[in-house]
C-alpha cells in the first residue's frame, strides 16, 4: 500500500504507524489512560486477529481509526439541530460520557458547552473517549504506580500531574502524596 | 445482528461497483460507506459510526465485499481494485494482477462474515485502544527525535551516540543551559523505552 499524505501529518503518523506494524510490542512510556485501557482489555483481544499477526490488526485498526475521525469530522460540521433533537443529542451524549470517566463527563459537559458542542475534543486520545475505555481514578493511579516501579519516573510524574489537573479532588495513596 | 443474505451482499457489490467505475481517482472507505448507504444497501448497518460495533460491521463488510468484487473483476477480466489503507481505485485490468492476490493476507482477514455477530464492543475498544498506544508513542518517538536533532530511520546506538554528543556541548559544567540539558535527557529516556 503507498500512499500520497505528505501534507497531512496525521495520515503520515498513520503510514508510519503501518510501516512500524513489525514493531514487537508498544514502548512503555505511553499515555497513560490509553495504556491503562489497552492493559485492561488485553483479555478481550479478539481471537481471530491472532494467527493475522500485528500488521493485520493494524490496518484494520487504522481503517476503523480513519472511519470514525471522518464520521466525527461529518457531525461536528453538520448544521446544529432543532431545540428538540439537540436536548436529546445531549441526553444521549451525557449517557455515553458518563460511562466514561468522571473528568471526561465533565470536559464534555462543562456549563458552557451548548448542546450542538462535538461530543469529542480534536486531540486524537481525547476524541475517542467515547469509544475507547478510560480507566477509573484508582486505575490511573496504579499506573502511575507501576511507572514509578518501572523507573519511569518521568512519565510517572507527569501522568501524576494531568491526574491532579483532572482529579484535583481526589485522595492520593501516601506513596503519590507530596 | 443477523448476517447479510447473498441478495444483500450482491447489492453491495453492484453499488460499490458503481460507484468505483465512476471515480477514476478513487474513492476512500468513509465515502464507499456513505454511498452504499445512499444506494440502500441493507447490508452496510444503519447507525452512528461512532458506535463501535456499527463502525466495525460497516468496515468488515464493506472490505469483505470489495475482496469479493476484486475477485469477481480479476474473473471476469473487467477491471483491477487496488484495494489500499486509505484509497480504493477502480483501475484497467492488468493481465496478471490477481496474482498479487496470493501475497495479501488481508482477504483472510475479511473472509468470514461469522465475525459480524461474534465481535463485541469490547473487542472493537481493545483494536482501537491498541491503535492510539502505538500512535502516541510514534508522535513521542517523532518528538524526542527531533530534540536530538534525528530523523528515522535511527538506531539505537546512533541515538545513544548523538545523545553523549548533545550532552557534553550543553553540559552545565561546560556552560550550556540546564534546561536544555533536561530535554535532551528526556528525550534519550523516551527512546531508551521504545528499545526496552
Amino acid at each position: 500500500m503507498n500512499h500520497d499524505h505528505d501534507d497531512d501529518p496525521d495520515l503520515a503518523v498513520l503510514s508510519a504507524l503501518y510501516r512500524q506494524a513489525e514493531t514487537p510490542e508498544p514502548p512503555p512510556a505511553l499515555d497513560v489512560r490509553i495504556l491503562a485501557a489497552a492493559r485492561r482489555e488485553t483479555v478481550k483481544k479478539p481471537r481471530w486477529l491472532t494467527p493475522l499477526a500485528l500488521a493485520a490488526s493494524l490496518v484494520l485498526a487504522v481503517s476503523l481509526v480513519t472511519v470514525l475521525r471522518q464520521e466525527q469530522t461529518a457531525r461536528d460540521s453538520a448544521p446544529a439541530p432543532a431545540a428538540s433533537k439537540a436536548a436529546a443529542s445531549l441526553e444521549e451524549r451525557q449517557s455515553v460520557a458518563e460511562s466514561a470517566a468522571p473528568a471526561d463527563s465533565a470536559r464534555s459537559l462543562a456549563p458552557a458547552a451548548p448542546p450542538a458542542a462535538p461530543m469529542v475534543a480534536a486531540e486524537p486520545a481525547v476524541q475517542l473517549q467515547a469509544t475507547v475505555p478510560v480507566p477509573t481514578p484508582a486505575e490511573w493511579l496504579a499506573e502511575i504506580g507501576r511507572l514509578r516501579e518501572q523507573g519511569q519516573r518521568q512519565a510517572a510524574e507527569q501522568s501524576l500531574r494531568e491526574f491532579r489537573q483532572q482529579y484535583p479532588d481526589y485522595p492520593l495513596p501516601p506513596d503519590l502524596t507530596p | 445482528m443477523s448476517l447479510p443474505d447473498a441478495a444483500a451482499l450482491a447489492a453491495l457489490e453492484t453499488a460499490l461497483a458503481e460507484a468505483l467505475a465512476s471515480a477514476p481517482a478513487g474513492l476512500d472507505e468513509y465515502s464507499l460507506i456513505q454511498s452504499a448507504r445512499r444506494a440502500g444497501c441493507s447490508a452496510i448497518p444503519t447507525g452512528s459510526l461512532l458506535e463501535p460495533l456499527t463502525l466495525f460491521r460497516a468496515h468488515y463488510v464493506l472490505f469483505h465485499v470489495l475482496y469479493r468484487l476484486r475477485a469477481r473483476l480479476w474473473q471476469e477480466r473487467r477491471a483491477h481494485l487496488e484495494i489500499e489503507l486509505l484509497r480504493v481505485v477502480w483501475q484497467p485490468y492488468q493481465a496478471g494482477a490477481e496474482a498479487l492476490a496470493a501475497y495479501d493476507p488481508l482477504p483472510a482477514l475479511y473472509a468470514d462474515l461469522n465475525r459480524l455477530t461474534t465481535i463485541t464492543a469490547e473487542e472493537v475498544n481493545t483494536l482501537l485502544a491498541q491503535f492510539w498506544n502505538q500512535y502516541h508513542a510514534q508522535s513521542r518517538r517523532r518528538e524526542a527525535l527531533a530534540v536530538l536533532g534525528l530523523n528515522d530511520p535511527v538506531d539505537y546506538p546512533a541515538i545513544k551516540r548523538r545523545y553523549r554528543e548533545l550532552a557534553m556541548q550543553h553540559h552545565p559544567d561546560r556552560g550550556g543551559a540546564a534546561e536544555t540539558l533536561v530535554a535532551i535527557n528526556a528525550a534519550l529516556a523516551t527512546l531508551a523505552a521504545c528499545y526496552r
